[in-house]
């Protein structure tokens, strides 16, 4: 057999493992996951804006003398911290990659 | 916040001129003075406001010592009619006239000053902590 | 813009915190001056009516444009008055129920010496939690963790 893996034809002979999906198949995949990574991008947005949000409500009740107290604010503040480097990470490898790709010689 | 530091110093010389007026006291106590009277106890005076300051806000905080009292209290008296510097004549006849410093009183306003002074240290401390944090949000 | 910078997050209630501190150690200092001064009667400006206030303002705030933005408006307590700008004159008032002792002076020496440490610790942890918004800050502007 002049196709054993079955690449040309896009059928397996039997005993063989599938091979990666590519062609039609996949390409509906991809026009999935595009709005789909933006949604999760929007929605990681939401949420370190929440974390951040609630770390100034906790220092804000500390500093006006509420129920808080100094570790709640510590964790709070560690909390949104965290998510906010993780979203900076996230932007500079997207930045980084975005580079990348724009300097592939078509 | 360098004003109150200005008042903690203000109040440690006030503190430390009144230990040395009680130390000059204990010291004292067997002198005489020019009119051959024995000596008198000074009392410093303390009192709110520091006139040495350069604006009229540092004029009001702080401490200074407004004054240095010669205390007008009794002598004490000694019967000893064979001393030289006994009195002649009059209703003490024969007596000598001992200095007006207690020592008891004195040793209990060394030990009050003393603990102020040490009050008035912390609070330095204090203050320079804060101001040290503050710059820190700097570097 | 830059107004916004910096009013942004907690940075003006802690901003507001560390001013009312650092009047507050000069009124702290001034009393512990004082202690043997004949006729002294020792003052103090609460912190937690302070607090208080600020609490309320805050909210007046949050109320208004409906987050974390913007200025704090001005306010005014018998001890406290704060304005529009920022700056914080104190007035502060002789608190009750010190003894009176035979020099006519009410000092309380253990009194004063937890409102010192009190007074340095919220100095403290404003100035920490304040680093801590200027350096989130600073990396937001950068780009750079």
């Amino acid at each position: 057999m002049a196709d054993p893996l079955g690449f040309i034809s896009g059928v397996t002979p039997a005993g063989f493992p599938k091979p990666p999906q590519t062609g039609t198949a996949n390409g509906a995949d991809k026009a999935e996951q595009g709005p789909a990574f933006r949604d999760v991008l929007m929605q990681n947005l939401e949420e370190v804006n929440k974390a951040q949000q609630e770390a100034t409500r906790a220092v804000e009740d500390l500093a006006t003398g509420g129920d808080t107290d100094i570790n709640d604010v510590i964790l709070a503040s560690q909390k949104a911290d965290n998510a906010f480097r993780m979203l900076q990470a996230l932007r500079n490898r997207m930045m980084e990659a975005y580079e990348e790709i724009k300097q592939v010689r078509v | 916040m360098f004003g109150a530091l200005d008042i903690s110093v203000s109040g440690m010389v006030a503190q430390r001129t009144r230990l040395t007026a009680i130390s000059a006291n204990i010291a004292n106590r067997s002198s005489y003075e020019a009119d051959g009277l024995p000596y008198r106890a000074r009392q410093v005076m303390l009192a709110p406001g520091d006139p040495a300051a350069t604006t009229a806000s540092g004029r009001a905080l702080g401490v200074h010592v407004s004054e240095i009292e010669v205390s007008q209290a009794g002598f004490g008296y000694n019967w000893s009619p064979d001393d030289p510097k006994a009195i002649k004549s009059g209703p003490y006849a024969g007596y000598v006239a001992q200095s007006n410093v207690d020592p008891f009183v004195e040793q209990m306003n060394a030990m009050q000053a003393t603990r102020a002074y040490e009050a008035n240290v912390t609070a330095a401390e204090a203050t320079k902590a804060m101001v040290t944090q503050a710059l820190r949000l700097l570097a | 813009m830059i107004g916004d910078l910096s009013n942004s997050g907690s940075m003006p209630v802690l901003a507001d915190l560390m001013r009312f501190t650092a009047r507050r150690q000069t009124v702290i200092a001034h009393n512990i001056a004082n202690l043997d001064t004949p006729g002294f009667l020792q003052t103090d400006a609460s912190p937690e009516k302070f607090q208080e206030a600020l609490r309320e303002a805050v909210e007046k705030r949050r109320n208004a444009t409906g987050g974390e933005r913007g200025e704090l408006p001005a306010f005014e307590t018998d001890e406290v008055r704060r304005l529009a700008d920022g700056s914080i004159r104190l007035m502060p008032g002789t608190p009750s129920g010190n003894i009176l002792y035979h020099d006519r002076n009410n000092r309380d020496l253990e009194r004063l010496m937890q409102d010192l440490s009190e007074n340095g610790l919220m100095y403290r942890v404003s100035a920490d939690l304040m680093r801590r918004q200027t350096d989130l800050l600073r990396s937001a502007i950068a780009q750079r963790p």
